[in-house]
């Protein structure tokens, strides 16, 4: 007697069957009563001890590889911070101005306190010069006293002074340090250090706050800008390349949106209020 | 008693998986332009093309047990191929992920880490019965299918419909350039799923194959499409993992920033089942190399 059973349900996917093909895909295979001794011997020995082990190693296996995948959807590095190691500081802004040996950069980080995000905010500068965006970078983190996480970035500010040929430095860093998000927002103002020296009104960090006025701006005045850093970086493999900026003017340690910066290959052209 | 337990579903889902291959992590490649998308619709249709001719060759040279001595020298220099193929595929495969995982998942992590924990999964998937590694990949296909249509709908307002416009007729050469990395990396890898199905399930349907291809097709075209909308095509070109980079910018809402994160299984569930039919077809093609020179036929009766 034939038991008709798909070959898919008991085999392992390495092991050649020894099974007859019908027409519809489905295959014959003898039936337990079919079996020489030998098989049986086999297949006893298989159910009565090795089973229970394999049993085990699959629930192991299975454990390790939640374990795998979970470590693998979380998407951060497998780093303890240790005793009296100093928590990472969250870069919520990046200023870029025209410096006399080059290029000043300045980053405003946000350190927050893991056990209670609400106490111990502390907004941080960190300024650096050099010949080029990347000196002066890490020139800014040689002063930190912990690690910059760029992961959070949400502003980069150009400062007016920046010259076409350092504008295009300063992309090709923002470009070069994969953790910066390409949603991040890319601003003009006369200064970038002025501007992210100012007092924030809704947020921690001036960084989110002038995301969140230029948003509210949108909303009342339908004013769009087209200016995230993957918007930017698109314009910048055109020929010629074109792009606005929304610009940031300064008052009295306040700030806002007075119009737009607009930049032709790279340069800034004009400032329409 | 008759038992009939039909795996269709589950086995669309692997092969779709497996479609999605390393290609959701790298695609498009540099020198994308404009003509992009028309080149992996291009790809496509070779496919839909080329898919049929699979099976019936696997069915012919690789289902039958008794065949000629010609056939079998055939089917050894085919198996042979196969095997080799797969092997390379499992490979390229293995190395995209990895690059992925060091460089973006675990950067601050040795990279002997990545390699013998991503080695082990695969292992341990390769030590499973051929009916827990479907019933993984089906559940593994519904969280992938709704993360891809979800990223894709998310940035549905971001989308620039320019960056897929077409002004003029691409030339032939053109065309194919940009056809060339998708055929290379998604449709040529497929060709593999009927030799799969007929060495391990002794018999490859057409159906099966298609539909797995049209819906695998329709998640990396969706991947490919969102980035090529967000970015435009030279700059998804540019980016090392383009449809990663494009997931990054999704936000919901002002808390909900950096859902990047549930985007990584899709490409470890692509990879994991990639690698894991390769891996089994390069296997079963050797098994079945050795059955079929065993069976004093082969060499003897050429």
């Amino acid at each position: 007697m034939a038991v008709r059973k798909y070959n898919l349900a008991k085999n392992h996917p390495f092991v050649a069957h020894a099974t007859t093909v019908c027409k519809d895909g489905f295959a014959e295979t003898d039936s337990p009563g079919g079996l020489s001794l030998l098989k049986a011997i086999k297949f006893l020995y298989g159910v009565c001890v090795l089973e229970r082990y394999a049993e085990r190693g699959r629930k192991f296996a299975a454990a390790a590889l939640c374990v795998v995948m979970l470590i693998s959807l979380c998407g951060c590095s497998v780093k303890g911070i240790s005793q009296g190691e100093s928590l990472p500081y969250l870069v919520a802004a990046i200023g870029f101005d025209s410096a006399e040996d080059g290029v000043a950069v300045l980053f405003e980080t946000v350190m927050v306190n893991s056990e209670d995000a609400e106490a111990d905010r502390q907004v941080v500068l960190l300024s650096g010069t050099g010949a080029s965006p990347q000196a002066a970078a890490t020139a800014a983190a040689e002063k930190s006293a912990a690690e910059l996480m760029l992961g959070h970035v949400a502003t980069i500010v150009i400062g007016g002074g920046v010259s076409a040929e350092q504008f295009w430095e300063i992309m090709n860093y923002c470009y070069d340090q994969d953790d910066i998000n390409l949603s991040a927002v890319f601003v003009a103002a006369e200064s970038a250090e002025q501007l992210l020296g100012c007092r924030p009104q809704s947020t921690v960090a001036m960084g989110y706050d002038i995301t969140s006025m230029q948003q509210q701006q949108a909303r009342l005045s339908g004013a769009e800008f087209k200016n995230r850093f993957y918007e930017i970086e698109a314009a910048r493999g055109k020929s010629p390349d074109a792009f606005s900026l929304p610009y940031f003017q300064l008052g009295d340690d306040s700030y806002k949106l007075a119009g737009r910066a607009v930049y032709k290959n790279s340069n800034l052209t004009v400032n329409i209020k | 008693m008759k038992q009939k337990i039909v795996f269709f579903t589950h086995r669309v889902a692997l092969f779709a998986l497996t479609f999605l291959g390393q290609g959701v992590i790298s695609l498009p490649v540099k020198n994308a332009d404009e003509f992009t998308f028309l080149g992996y619709l291009a790809a496509v249709i070779s496919l839909c093309l080329l898919l049929p001719a699979a099976v019936f060759v696997s069915n012919a040279l690789f289902c039958d047990e008794a065949c000629s001595g010609f056939k079998k020298a055939v089917a050894v220099i085919a198996l042979l191929a196969v095997a080799v193929a797969a092997l390379f595929l499992a490979t390229d495969t293995f190395e995209a992920f990895y690059n992925f995982a060091a460089e973006v998942l675990l950067p601050d992590t040795a990279k002997w880490i990545c390699i013998i924990t991503f080695a082990a999964v695969v292992g341990f998937f390769l030590s499973q019965t051929t009916e827990n590694v479907l019933k993984f990949f089906l559940v593994a296909f519904v969280f992938v299918f709704l993360a891809v249509i979800f990223f894709f709908l998310a940035s549905l307002g971001d989308y620039k419909l320019q960056n897929i416009f077409i002004f003029r007729l691409p030339e032939w050469s053109g065309l194919f350039t940009q056809a060339k990395p998708y055929f290379l990396q998604a449709v040529l890898p497929s060709l593999i799923f009927p030799v799969y199905e007929a060495l391990a399930l002794k018999k490859s349907r057409l159906s099966a194959a298609l539909s797995s291809a049209a819906v695998g097709s329709i998640l990396l075209g969706l991947c490919i499409l969102g980035s090529v909308l967000l970015f435009g095509a030279p700059l998804a070109g540019r980016l090392d993992y383009p449809y990663a980079s494009a997931v990054s910018t999704v936000s919901v809402g002002r808390l909900f920033t950096r859902m990047d994160g549930f985007s990584y299984f899709i490409y470890f569930a692509a990879a994991l089942a990639k690698i894991t039919v390769c891996g089994a077809t390069a296997f079963l093609s050797l098994k079945k190399i050795g059955s079929l020179l065993n069976k004093q036929g082969a060499l003897s009766k050429i």
